[in-house]
Formats: C-alpha cells, sequence, structure tokens
C-alpha cells in the first residue's frame, strides 16, 4: 500500500462510515453494526500504519493535494504517531463495543454514531498532521464532536457542564488561534518540521518576541486541553456527566490529545525552549499530579475519582517533558499508551460497576463482590496497573519515569512522583473497599445482569494491560525510539542501556 | 541438585496456578481429601526446599530467567542461605496453615476464597525469597502487600476491618514506594540490581553521595514491612484478620520480609554507622514498646501481636549489631519465631471457634475438654518463654550473650532486652498456660469442640520447638551457618548447643524469668494500673493519630479541590485569562520591548476610523445592560472588523465577516428570545472582585496589542503564503489566492471545517429533536409584515442566484463555496421568516440532506488524487466552460470540493436556524413554566 | 465574561474571537490594502498585497467560531442554563 492511503485512511474511514451511518438512523441495529464495523475498520487501517511504521522503520509522508510541505499540508506518522493512532483505535474499537449495549435508540437516532466517529476522526488527524493550523482544524472537530456527545447526556445538569465544557475549550480554541498566528507570523510558515528546520538554521532568536508570545499562548491551549494546572478545573466535573462509552473514550483519548502536541511542539519543534522552560514543566507537572491526587483522594464518586485521576497522570506525563531527556519523553510516551488503555478501561470497569450496584455514588453501593466476584477481578487489574503495583503496565510506566527523573537528579520530583502513587493506591482501594467489601445499604436491591459484550471489553482492555506489563521492554525501546525521532536528534541518543 | 532438575520458578508457577484454582478446588472437595490437596503443595515445597539444602553450608544455587534485561529485570534467582530458611518457613508454616484452613473455614465460597489469597501469597513470599534481582524482588514484595491487604479484610463486612486493610495497604504501599526510589537509586549509584553483584561494590556504595538516601528509603520500606515504630500500629489493626491469616502473614512470615530485605542487603548496605545507628534505635525503641504494649493486653491476638512487634524490634536490633553471633541469632530467632508465634495464633483461633471468645479473662480450664490444643499450646508457650530444652531457650541464650558482649550500649540493650523478654513469659503464660490450665470465674463456655486439623497443626509446630532445641546442631547447624556466612563475608564454624554451662545470659536469662512470672502473677494489678494509663493518653494511640490525621488530610484535599471550582464558570475563565497574561507578560518581558516603536507601517485614517469603531463596540457590547444592545454592539464591532478586513485588501475576510456577523446577530436574536430584556448588575459580588477583573481584561487587551504591535515587523524569513501566492495561477489554475489556497493548497483544512459545521448542526438539532418545525401551523410566527413578504418574494431567488453566482466565480475573484453557502442560507432564511407561498423549491432544501450530501462530495473530491497515487485531495482538473456572467470556469475536483462546501455551509446555517427557532417557539409556549 | 452569566460569556468568546482572528490577520503582515488577486494578464499577486494564508486561515477560524458560537446558543436556548449556572453558585451575579 503506499504511504498516502496509509495515512489517509485513519482519518477518512471514519469520516466515510460517519457518513454512511447518518444514513438509517431509525434502525439501532444498524446503528450498532455500523459503529462497530466502522471503528474495526480504523483499527485495521491503523494497524496497517503501525506496522509499516514501526515494522518497517519508516517515517512516512503525505504531501495532502500534492502540494509539498511547507506550500501544503503534510501529514506525517512517526513512530509516536502510529503508536497513538493504534491505541485510540483500540479505545475507540472498545468503546463502540461497549456502547452496543448502553446506548439507546432515542441517542442512536441523535447520530450518536456519527459524532462518535468524526471524533475519531478528529483525534486521527490531529496524531497524523504536520501542519499546525491543520492540527488546530482537527482539534476543532474534536471538540465540537466531544460537544455534540456530551451534550447527548441525558441528565439535566448536563447542559451547564457542557456549557462551561465548551466555553474552556472556545477559549483555549482562540490562545491556539492566536499563539499559531503569532508563529506563523514570526516564522512564515505552518508547517512543524519545517518551523524546526527554521529555527536549527536561525539558533535561538533571542528577540522574537512573537515566537515567545505564541509558544505561551500554544503552551496554554494545549494544556487546557490536556488538563494541566491550573487549567484542569473543567475535567473533572464534566467527564461523569457522559455517557460510560463516551467518558471513556474522553477519558482515555481526548487529553492526551493535548498531551501529544505538547510533547508534539514542545518537545520537538520547539525542542531549544524546551531547555528554557524545564522548570515550569516540573512545576506544572507536579502540581497537576499532587491537585489531581487529591482530589481523587477526597470524592466519593465513580467518575468523579478516575476523572480527578486523569488529571493526577497528566501531570506525570508533563513531569516526562519537563525532564527532557530522550529517556524521559520516551517514559512519557510509555506512560501515555499505559495511561489511556487503563483509564479507558476503568472507565468501561465503572459503568459495570455502576450498572451492577444502582448507582456511581460510592455511599449507595457495595457488596458487589459477593455479588459479583468476576466483575471485582476485572476492576482489579486496571485498578492495580493505575496504582502502579507490578509487573503490570503502570509499574513500569512509573518506574521508567522515575528512573529518568533520578538520572536527570530532579530528586523532588521524582519523590512527589511516588508519593503520588501512594494516594492513587489509596483511592483505587477506596473504591474496592466501597464498592466490592463493604455490605450493600441497600436490603433489597436486585442487582442487574451486566451485559456480556461490556465484561468482555472490559476483560480484553485488562489482557492488553498485562500484555503491556509483560511486553514493556519492547514497548519501552520504542517509545525511546520515538522520543528519539519526537526531539528530532540523534535517535540513537540515550537509548535504553542496561544500569 | 534437585533446583538444577526443577526449577524454582516452577513452584512460584505453580503456587499462582492454585490460587487461581483455588475457588473451583474449594467448590469441589472437603474434609479428608481438601486436606490433602490443599496441604499436597505446601508439603511437596517444603520437600523441595529442604532436599536442595547443599551439603556445604555457605553454597549458593544461581540461576537467570531472562526477562527484561535492558530495564536491568532479569530474573536472577537464588537459593541462597537466609531464602532457604524464609522458603522453609513459608512452605513448613504453609503446611500447618493449609491443614488448619481448611477445618476454619466451614463456608465453601469463603475458604475459596481464603485459599485463593493464601496461595498467591504464598507464590509471592516464595518468591522473595528466592529472589536476587531487587526490581524482581520489589514485584513480590508488592504483591503480598496486595495479598496481605485482602486477607486481612477477610471479614469485608466490618468496617473496622475494612479500615485496618486501608492503614495496612497505605503504610505498607507507601513504604514500598520507597523503597522502589531505594532500589532505584542503589542501581544508579552501583550499576546493577542484582544483589551479589551489588555485594562487590559494596565500598563504593558505602562511599557514595547517595549512600544515606539510598539506605533511608530502603530502610522506609523494610521498617513499615516490618512494622517498626512508628509505622507499627497496622500490625496490631491486621488482627481484624482470621486467626489463619494472623498466624501466617503477621507473625510468621510477611512481616519478616522487611528484616530478610536488610538481611539479605547488609552485604551491600551494611558495615556504616548510619546502618548501626538506626538499626539499633528503632529496633530497640520497637523490642520495648512493643513488650510494654503487650503486658496491658487481654485479648488473645493483640497480646501475640505485640510480642510480635516486639520480636520484629529484637530482629532489626540484632541486624543492627552486625557480629557473627549476631547473625546467628537471627536465623535463630527468625525461625523460632515462626514455629512458636504460628503454633500460638492458631490455637487462639481454635479457642475462638470453640469458646466465641478472644479475651483471656474469659477463658480457662480447658486442658481437659481440649487436650490437644493444650499441648500444643503449653509446647509453644514453653518456647517462647525460653524454656529449655525448647529451641526459643537457645534464641534467647543468643540474645542476651550477643548484647552482654556488646560495647557501651549493651547494658541499654540489656534492660529493654529483660523487659521485652518477660514480657514474652507474661504473654506465653496468658495464651499458652492461663486458658488451658487457670482459672477463673465468668468463664466462657465450649460451644464445639474443634476438629483434629485445628489442633493437629499447632502440635506439630510444638513439637518442632522441641524438636529442634534438642538436637540443634543437627538439624539447624548447617542452616545457621550458612546464613551467618552470607551476613558476613567470613566462614565461622558455628555450633548451636543447649547448654553452655552457667555463664551470664543464662543468669539473666533467670532473672527475665522470674521478672515475667512476677507480673503475670500480679497482672490483675498491673492492669487496672494499665487501663488507668491507657485512659490518660486515650485518643492518643499510634493508629488513632494516623486515622484522625488521614481523615484531616482528605478533608483538607477535598476542600482544596473544591474551593478552587466554586468560582464557578466565571472563576475558571478568570483563572485561564490570568495565566494568558501571566505568561504574555513573561513573553514580553523575556524579549524586552525594545522593538515595540519600530515596524508599525503608515497609519492611515480609514483604517484608525475602522479600527476605533471596533474598539468602542467591543466596549460598548461588553457593559451594555440591556441585551439587545448587547448584541446591535457586537454586531457593529463585527462589521468594524470587517472594514479592518476590506480596507486591508481581504475582500473574501470582509465578505465571510459581514455574513458571519449577520447570522450571528440574527441568532443571538433568536437565542434571547423570551429572556428577560435587561441582563442584571454585571457585577461581582464586591466591589474589588469587579476591579480587578476589569485590571484584567484590560491587561489581556493591552496585552495582545503589544504583542500584535510587536508582530508588525519585517520578516526574517519568506513567509510561506508569498510562495504560494507564486504557485496559486500556475499550478492551482486560479486567480483569487485565498480561495485556490481553500479548496486546493489547505483543501483539507476546510474538510475538517466543514465536518465541524456539520457535527454543529447535527449537534443542534441532536439537542432539540430536529424537524417539528414545520409541523407548526402558520399563525405562530411573530413577524408576519406584508413588506417583509412582498419583498422576500422577489430578494429571495435572486439572492440564490448571486450565491451560485459566488460559488462558480469564487476561484478568480472573491467569492467561493462559503461565502455562497451562506448567501444562499440567508436567501433561504428569509424565505423562510417570510413564509410566502409558493416558494421556489430550491429553498425547501432538507438541512440534513445537503449537509450530509456536501460533505459526502467534499471527501469524494479528494479520491480520485488519491487513486492516482499522488495523495488525498490533489487536484484533478478538467476542459474549461464559459459560464455566462461569471466567464471562464475550469473543471476540477476542487470545484466539487467547493460546491460540497457550499451545500454543507448553506446545510448547517438553515439547521441551527429551524433548530433555533424551534427552540424559541418551543419555549414561548412554555414561557410560564420557565421564567 | 468573567462573570457567570453565559450570555455575557458568549459575547465576550465572540469578541475574543475577533480579537484572535485580527492577531493572525495582522501578525502576518498587513501589506498596503491590495488583494491577493491575481490581476488578468498577469502572473502574481500584486507586490502590496497581504498574506493570503493568513487570510485563508482567519477565513476558517471565522467559520469554526460561528459552528462553536451557533451551538453555545442553541444551548442557551434550550433550558435556561444560564439560570443554572447562577443558581449553582447561589445567587445571580
Amino acid at each position: 500500500m503506499t504511504a498516502e492511503l496509509l495515512l489517509s485512511m485513519p482519518v477518512v474511514l471514519p469520516l466515510a462510515s460517519g457518513l454512511v451511518l447518518l444514513m438509517g438512523r431509525d434502525c439501532p441495529v444498524w446503528q450498532r453494526f455500523g459503529l462497530v464495523v466502522a471503528t474495526a475498520l480504523h483499527a485495521v487501517a491503523a494497524l496497517a500504519l503501525t506496522q509499516r511504521v514501526i515494522g518497517d522503520g519508516e517515517v512516512l509522508e503525505m504531501a495532502l493535494g500534492g502540494w509539498k510541505a511547507p506550500v501544503g499540508i503534510a501529514f506525517r506518522a512517526d513512530i509516536l504517531s502510529a503508536m497513538m493512532v493504534l491505541v485510540s483505535s483500540m479505545v475507540a474499537l472498545a468503546g463502540a463495543v461497549y456502547a452496543t449495549a448502553e446506548i439507546g435508540r432515542t441517542v442512536w437516532r441523535r447520530r450518536y454514531a456519527f459524532f462518535y466517529l468524526l471524533l475519531l476522526a478528529g483525534i486521527s488527524g490531529a496524531f497524523l498532521t504536520g501542519d499546525l493550523f491543520n492540527l488546530f482544524v482537527w482539534f476543532e472537530t474534536m471538540l465540537m464532536a466531544s460537544f455534540a456527545l456530551m451534550a447527548l447526556g441525558r441528565r439535566r445538569r448536563t447542559r451547564s457542564e457542557t456549557i462551561v465544557y465548551i466555553a474552556v475549550n472556545a477559549l483555549s480554541s482562540f490562545f491556539f488561534l492566536a499563539g499559531l498566528g503569532l508563529f506563523y507570523g514570526a516564522l512564515g510558515s505552518l508547517n512543524l518540521t519545517h518551523i524546526a528546520d527554521q529555527l536549527a538554521m536561525t539558533g535561538e532568536p533571542a528577540d522574537w518576541t512573537e515566537l515567545y508570545g505564541g509558544a505561551v499562548l500554544l503552551l496554554l491551549a494545549f494544556g487546557t486541553k490536556a488538563g494541566a494546572f491550573p487549567l484542569f478545573f473543567w475535567l473533572p466535573d464534566s467527564y461523569p456527566q457522559t455517557g460510560i462509552a463516551t467518558s471513556a473514550v474522553f477519558g482515555g483519548l481526548l487529553t492526551k490529545v493535548g498531551v501529544y502536541s505538547l510533547y508534539r511542539v514542545f518537545g520537538g519543534t520547539l525542542g531549544f525552549l524546551s531547555a528554557d522552560w524545564g522548570p515550569l514543566f516540573l512545576g506544572v507537572g507536579a502540581a497537576t499530579m499532587i491537585v489531581g491526587v487529591l482530589g481523587a483522594a477526597s470524592r466519593a464518586h465513580l467518575r468523579e475519582i478516575l476523572s480527578w485521576h486523569i488529571i493526577s497522570q497528566i501531570g506525570y506525563l508533563i513531569l516526562g517533558l519537563g525532564i527532557f531527556t530522550a529517556g524521559s519523553i520516551g517514559a512519557g510516551i510509555f506512560y501515555t499508551v499505559h495511561h489511556i488503555v487503563v483509564k479507558a478501561n476503568l472507565f468501561f470497569a465503572s459503568g459495570l460497576i455502576a450498572r451492577a450496584g444502582g448507582s456511581e455514588k460510592l455511599a449507595a453501593i457495595g457488596g458487589l463482590l459477593r455479588t459479583h466476584p468476576i466483575l471485582a477481578f476485572l476492576f482489579a487489574i486496571p485498578a492495580l496497573s493505575l496504582a502502579g503495583i507490578p509487573p503490570l503496565s503502570g509499574f513500569f510506566a512509573k518506574w521508567l519515569l522515575v528512573r529518568e527523573a533520578f538520572r536527570a537528579e530532579e530528586w523532588i520530583w521524582a519523590g512527589s512522583a511516588l508519593a503520588v502513587g501512594a494516594l492513587t493506591l489509596f483511592s483505587m482501594a477506596k473504591i474496592w473497599s466501597e464498592a466490592f467489601w463493604k455490605d450493600s445499604p441497600r436490603r433489597f436491591f436486585k442487582s442487574r445482569a451486566l451485559p456480556l459484550v461490556q465484561v468482555a471489553t472490559v476483560f480484553t482492555l485488562g489482557l492488553a494491560t498485562v500484555t503491556i506489563g509483560l511486553a514493556s521492554e519492547y514497548l519501552f525501546h520504542l517509545s525511546t525510539l520515538a522520543a528519539g525521532q519526537v526531539v528530532g536528534r540523534d535517535p540513537t541518543v540515550n537509548l535504553p542501556t542496561t544500569p | 541438585m534437585i533446583h538444577d532438575s526443577i526449577h524454582p520458578a516452577c513452584l512460584i508457577g505453580a503456587a499462582f496456578l492454585m490460587g487461581i484454582l483455588a475457588p473451583l478446588i474449594s467448590r469441589a472437595v472437603s474434609g479428608w481429601v481438601g486436606a490433602v490437596v490443599w496441604g499436597a503443595f505446601p508439603a511437596i515445597a517444603f520437600g523441595y526446599f529442604l532436599a536442595g539444602i547443599p551439603a556445604e553450608p555457605g553454597s549458593v544455587w544461581r540461576d537467570t530467567l531472562p526477562w527484561l534485561s535492558s530495564f536491568g529485570m532479569d530474573w536472577d534467582v537464588w537459593l541462597s542461605p537466609l531464602g532457604r530458611i524464609l522458603a522453609l518457613m513459608v512452605t513448613g508454616l504453609g503446611l500447618a496453615i493449609a491443614l488448619y484452613g481448611g477445618g476454619y473455614f466451614k463456608d465453601r465460597g469463603e475458604r475459596g476464597r481464603f485459599f485463593a489469597f493464601f496461595f498467591v501469597f504464598m507464590g509471592a513470599m516464595l518468591g522473595l525469597a528466592v529472589t536476587e534481582n531487587l526490581l524482581v524482588l520489589f514485584v513480590f514484595w508488592e504483591l503480598t502487600s496486595v495479598a496481605s491487604f485482602l486477607l486481612i479484610a477477610h471479614h469485608h463486612g466490618l468496617d473496622e476491618s475494612r479500615l485496618s486493610a486501608r492503614d495496612a495497604l497505605m503504610v505498607t504501599g507507601t513504604g514500598g514506594l520507597a523503597l522502589l526510589a531505594g532500589i532505584l537509586l542503589l542501581g544508579e549509584a552501583g550499576g546493577s540490581f542484582q544483589i551479589g553483584e551489588l555485594a562487590e561494590m559494596s565500598a563504593s556504595i558505602g562511599a557514595h553521595p547517595l549512600y544515606p538516601a539510598i539506605f533511608c528509603c530502603i530502610f522506609a520500606g523494610a521498617m513499615t514491612k516490618s512494622a517498626q515504630v512508628p509505622s507499627h500500629f497496622w500490625l496490631p489493626g491486621a488482627m481484624t484478620a482470621p486467626a489463619p491469616v494472623s498466624a501466617y502473614l503477621h507473625s510468621a512470615t510477611m512481616v519478616k520480609a522487611g528484616v530478610f530485605l536488610l538481611a539479605i542487603l547488609h552485604p551491600v548496605l551494611g558495615g556504616t554507622a548510619e546502618w548501626r545507628f538506626t538499626l539499633l534505635v528503632f529496633g530497640a525503641a520497637t523490642m520495648t514498646w512493643g513488650a510494654l504494649v503487650a503486658m496491658a493486653q487481654t485479648d488473645l491476638k493483640r497480646l501475640l501481636a505485640f510480642t510480635t512487634l516486639s520480636t520484629l524490634g529484637t530482629l532489626t536490633m540484632l541486624l543492627g549489631l552486625e557480629q557473627t553471633l549476631a547473625a546467628k541469632a537471627v536465623a535463630v530467632l527468625l525461625l523460632v519465631h515462626a514455629l512458636y508465634k504460628g503454633a500460638l495464633f492458631l490455637v487462639a483461633g481454635a479457642l475462638e471457634k470453640a469458646t466465641g471468645t478472644r479475651d483471656v479473662r474469659r477463658l480457662g480450664g480447658l486442658m481437659r475438654t481440649m487436650p490437644g490444643l493444650g499441648a500444643a499450646a503449653v509446647l509453644a508457650a514453653a518456647s517462647m518463654s525460653g524454656l529449655p530444652p525448647f529451641i526459643g531457650f537457645i534464641a534467647k541464650e543468643l540474645v542476651f550473650a550477643l548484647k552482654w558482649e556488646t560495647p557501651v550500649v549493651g547494658w541499654l540493650l540489656l534492660a529493654c532486652g529483660v523487659v521485652a523478654g518477660a514480657a514474652n513469659i507474661v504473654v506465653a503464660l496468658k495464651v499458652g498456660v492461663t486458658p488451658f490450665l487457670g482459672g477463673g470465674e465468668d468463664l466462657a463456655r465450649v460451644e464445639k469442640l474443634p476438629g483434629w486439623r485445628l489442633w493437629l497443626g499447632p502440635s506439630v509446630l510444638g513439637a518442632m520447638s522441641l524438636l529442634l532445641g534438642l538436637f540443634p546442631d543437627r538439624l539447624l547447624g548447617g542452616l545457621v551457618s550458612g546464613a551467618v556466612s552470607q551476613f558476613r563475608a567470613e566462614e565461622p564454624t558455628i555450633k548451636l548447643a543447649l547448654w553452655h554451662g552457667i555463664n551470664p545470659p543464662l543468669l539473666i536469662s533467670v532473672f527475665t524469668f522470674m521478672a515475667g512470672l512476677g507480673v503475670y502473677l500480679a497482672r490483675r494489678r498491673i492492669r487496672s494500673t494499665g487501663r488507668h494509663l491507657s485512659e490518660r493518653v486515650g485518643g492518643w494511640t499510634a493508629q488513632q493519630v494516623f486515622r484522625a490525621a488521614f481523615q484531616r488530610f482528605l478533608n483538607f484535599a477535598g476542600l482544596l479541590t473544591t474551593s478552587a471550582r466554586n468560582g464557578g464558570l466565571g472563576g475558571i475563565v478568570t483563572i485561564m485569562l490570568t495565566v494568558a497574561a501571566a505568561g504574555m507578560v513573561w513573553a514580553l518581558w523575556r524579549s524586552g520591548i525594545e522593538g515595540l516603536s519600530k515596524g508599525v507601517s503608515p497609519i492611515r485614517l480609514d483604517a484608525l476610523v475602522a479600527v476605533g469603531v471596533t474598539a468602542v463596540a467591543a466596549w460598548g457590547a461588553t457593559v451594555a445592560r440591556d441585551r439587545m444592545m448587547a448584541i446591535l454592539s457586537l454586531g457593529c464591532a463585527g462589521f468594524g472588523l470587517a472594514a479592518i478586513f476590506a480596507v486591508f485588501g481581504a475582500p473574501d475576510l470582509a465578505i465571510t465577516q459581514i455574513v458571519v456577523e449577520t447570522l450571528t446577530l440574527a441568532f443571538f436574536a433568536l437565542a434571547i428570545y423570551g429572556l428577560p430584556a435587561m441582563m442584571g448588575r454585571n457585577a461581582a459580588a464586591c466591589l474589588p472582585g469587579m476591579v480587578g477583573k476589569n485590571i484584567l481584561a484590560v491587561g489581556i487587551g493591552v496585552l495582545f496589542c503589544l504583542l500584535t504591535l510587536q508582530a508588525q515587523r519585517p520578516d526574517l524569513v519568506e513567509p510561506v503564503g508569498r510562495e504560494i501566492g507564486r504557485l496559486s495561477l500556475p499550478e492551482g489554475h486560479g486567480r483569487n489566492v485565498v480561495n485556490v489556497i481553500l479548496v486546493d493548497f489547505r483543501a483539507l483544512d476546510t474538510l475538517g471545517e466543514v465536518a465541524v459545521l456539520a457535527i454543529a448542526a447535527l449537534g443542534v438539532s441532536a439537542l432539540l429533536g430536529s424537524g417539528r418545525l414545520r409541523k407548526e401551523g402558520p399563525g405562530q410566527r411573530p413577524v408576519r409584515s406584508a413588506v417583509l413578504i412582498a419583498s422576500a418574494r422577489y430578494t429571495a431567488p435572486a439572492m440564490v442566484v448571486f450565491s451560485f453566482f459566488l460559488l462558480l466565480r469564487g476561484h478568480n475573484e472573491p467569492g467561493g463555496g462559503f461565502i455562497g453557502g451562506l448567501v444562499f442560507a440567508s436567501a433561504a432564511m428569509l424565505g423562510h421568516l417570510a413564509r410566502f407561498d409558493g416558494r421556489p423549491s430550491l429553498l425547501r432544501l432538507k438541512p440534513a440532506a445537503a449537509i450530509l450530501c456536501g460533505l459526502a462530495l467534499s471527501a469524494v473530491s479528494g479520491l480520485p488524487g488519491l487513486t492516482m497515487g499522488s495523495g488525498y485531495l490533489k487536484a484533478v482538473w478538467g476542459p474549461e466552460l464559459f459560464v455566462p456572467l461569471v466567464g471562464a470556469v475550469k473543471i476540477g475536483t476542487p470545484l466539487l470540493f467547493d460546491i460540497g462546501v457550499y451545500l454543507v455551509v448553506a446545510g448547517t446555517v438553515l439547521m441551527l436556524f429551524e433548530a433555533m427557532v424551534c427552540a424559541g417557539s418551543h419555549r414561548g409556549r412554555k414561557e410560564g413554566l420557565w421564567t | 465574561m468573567q462573570s457567570g452569566d453565559l450570555f455575557r460569556l458568549l459575547i465576550g468568546l465572540v469578541l475574543l474571537g475577533q480579537a484572535a482572528n485580527l492577531l493572525v490577520f495582522t501578525a502576518a503582515g498587513l501589506g498596503d490594502g491590495t488583494p491577493p488577486v491575481v490581476q488578468i494578464g498577469e502572473r502574481l499577486p500584486g507586490d502590496g498585497s497581504g498574506d493570503p494564508l493568513a487570510q485563508a486561515l482567519v477565513l476558517t477560524a471565522i467559520v469554526i467560531g460561528f459552528g462553536v458560537l451557533a451551538f453555545c446558543l442553541a444551548l442557551l436556548s434550550l433550558g435556561r442554563v444560564g439560570e443554572d449556572m447562577s443558581n449553582r453558585k447561589g445567587g445571580r451575579e
């Protein structure tokens, strides 16, 4: 297959299938089936892309419309992009399967599948594009689709949370736009590789206000989307308001697109700034991590806890960027992959818990260990992984990052990362203790049976977590290669060696 | 050697497998068969480790299983002497517990759950014992913590159980993270994670600047696991677990893991002043504190738990003494304690099962009814008291001898040791003797005699204590001398003997025994004093302090994380703007403001007017209290902006801005339909807040201006736009560069953008439930003026034609799909508002269909290029057509693309419009309800 | 904009969007007012014309901004979210 085909499919497929699914929206069976098939096709496309990029070790490029960058828009898939597209397609597929048993007729009728697929198209586009403005457009696509998905939530309060979500994201979009405008003014180009080349040629432009201003604005924009301190306040209120499948995809993927952009732009294109800004990233990362985990520890609502944990984990990812070695960025990428899978899985599992127990409030449920022992097991895998218990994926993610922090002699940050781990363990234990151990507060509650497809989804993602743990060496190797490509220096620098 | 034929890793795997299968097995078997099935694995494993004892004491069997080599995380398996002792304890005790557990848990589900975690724990402990690589060891370490968490809250319906489990997890989990940090640092300092290799580097590690940090972290891990003061409180709390769990995890094996870790790391980290000092202080403190508290307890299991603390303290202290004799004492004491404490816990469990109480004051005279259990208890208690000829005696003599020989601090340690010894005796008497031989009033009655499985295990353990005491050197000599050689890199000849003649340690022993006996006899009085004391310090036990502090901490965390969002949306926006302002100030400061004056292009009057209008209108929009005024001001600002675009040579932008602004106004007007006309005062509750916000708002504006001004300077690099301008006509076949960019150079952006529009439209219609508008009868429209109808009849079709014109000419002159679509939509809206009969059918376009077709058309127009192998959205051009009024129009995929854009834009706007009108009328009907 | 009122918030968003558009437009250089259109008989757009790419970007941004705004307005017209917001904070600002 040509590089062009491989690169366009992850975007074009969901777009086209979304359009197809606009038709026949009165038939839920068709919508369900179509959504699963469409996401499966996307997964196949992502696999083919990954196979080419990782298996054959090429960096694929495509000039859209045949216009060579920087004149036209370039799509570019290096290892990081391919990994991200692949993981998102997995989560999206899982979400689609899960949604078949969750979403009701009216919501299908309201074109749930279309929004879902356009969200996926936006996410894939953001991962694959090599152009700053095009990134903006994909951000907007993704966000608009997420607005729509969020507004489809049934509860009345949802709307006000949606407004907060939209307003904050619109604001950050304006920062993004203004930032990239300044960039274009300063450098006359929008292509990320081209910008990096020009910067490398001219050296550090000490007096370029536009560049700094633009960078600050972009940082704000990406930071907001990623949910970094102190710009995260929109997140923990809005995510729990959506459906389960939606929140899993949001929780797994949306913030990660922000993080990806941070890595791509501040790790790669503006790498020279990051040396300067390292302390900023470190501080922001640590603050995000700590505030997030404090929020999670003090909540008593399933998905609120998980949402706060998203913030906390984003902190780790930013920390990886702040340390700014090939190893630490590699560890950050590894962490991202692990986190996407685990977090989506936890959201799915929380949906099952809520279904089995009849509520998402921890105080209102209990006794599930007796009634649903298999669910307990399925929840335990991602929960322990998130808490960093070996030999699951979260342990490797955490210790690789901490190791890099130690190597860079960032003692305080490494220490706070570990301390946050303890509280993560606590809040996972809290869910376990309340939902599974405690006797059910309701005496006559008859819990519902769990849909098999949903259980299978959680099981499969759990298996993926275990696999990431077992294959962590290979994955970290890839991540480090990816980090090398992102940073753009000699990709053989700082490859993992036996300590 | 047996390890060569069967790898130790197989055993660990088998243990995990047993754990997974346990719930199933539990359902299938019980009784005799059950005992055999449960006991089989521990028995085999015990035999395996016994058979592998090397002839030469110090020799170590090693093997490496490759795992994560590049992380330095190969599974280095070793069977060190200390590891073998631990493995024997784990499997030997495990055998007793497996038998006991089969009889203790009657319910099959409960039994299955217990054995599942039991075998997982056993596997993890064995892994801990045979792993040389510290990172892999950490894996097993954490597993034991998790298994302990799960086992402590076996009775998980009880709040206290869950709390205790949480405490234990928090303490050991935090310690585990510290340990991880320590291991990582050690790996950095020593360049390896393998203990053997690290031991060879011990000199350089000891001198490494990181050494204090490494030692502190690792000690923190060991300390929490082995429950040293002040992290000890989780261990007594863990007594909410069932007796077999307490016997196994919380006295015999898991809590020894910390001591074990320190012992195997002694060759790496030991020998420094930090090591000696820390271990001695913490060890002695734990030893004494545990002993003192133990004496005042009345609950069987708490009595045992506090003496376990005391013993753990003793072990830590011994490791701090660092002598050959200390190593010997550690090895012996580890084994001895496991034997007698395990047995006594099992006895306590059986007593509770039989009588329903664990209160020693209510137990007595049970020897007659339960002779087997009684015998086991007395044997274990004798060993615990350190009476000859039990092995406990040897251990105690060793400890006393050691303290006796220690210079300087020896006397202090000796004093602490006497206290600990006396406490051991008191507790041994209380637990092992009083319930069976003692008497008393208000005794609990035996409701059910324990079965054979409940006394067989403890009896065997008790008998082992006696047997080992009788033939110490024969049975233990090899193991202990191996352990000593591992601990200190020398090869001493170790002899274990029961009788050393009359020497100072023996005398101290006798004194201790007398003291203990005295305390025991005076226990009633002491208990009342103890109660008195505990009332004094009530509420200040470590456990209570921890729980209260933790709760405070959680409350604080909740407060902290909710306070930030209490500002609501306004608060969030304020935070974002503040951060933005700070960032921009920093950017300006970082690069200096000297470039400010240069490069401002000559100011033109028309531009100035446009900017002025925009600024004033924008200001107006923000301060207006009348909603309509605000909207109109907003519109003025938009039109001002359009004027700026026009003045600076961007006709496409200007037209788009005008049309969009018009639509925005219309939508705003529709949206506020039904809202009160005046807004509440736009004032934050207090003046300072208001001022602050205003300053922030103005500041942001000024900063934007500054940045923009800074941007007004000659470029150092030629912008890509120039290049595009050069390419536009020859290769893009279009004269209007902006449009060529939109449909060709950067068509993908446009595609994404129309997708955004489509989502917005469909999203809104999903919110409202579309299609209701058409069903509404006429007469509900508030605006139906004759003039409007009359004019719309002619203007609307004209606008439609004009929109086609704009679409087609867009490639060469200002215009294009966007603008055309917007104009078409305006026409349709006009037609709709006027609702005249005989509307051209074109205006009855179905928005959803238009969006679908348009988006599909745009997307499909990119495919020819892709199939021709030159990338998605590559333009394919056909012949040039001449269209009247428009001129030459080149046919090609970009034109198709633009038509798609046209359709989507038109459909979107119409759909949004319909949705808004629908919402407005819907709300109008429900007026009373909503306002 | 910083007040909790949704209506004002939207006004603020529109204004900020316009400001951002203007910023992009001006940052790329303004030119002397000649539109970036290749006149008949020429092969290049006029020398003094502004940057066409920036104009295209702004055009896209305007339309996207409009989409977002329309979505918000629809939410506003549905069920009085403004009141919800204010009530949550205990009283209207």
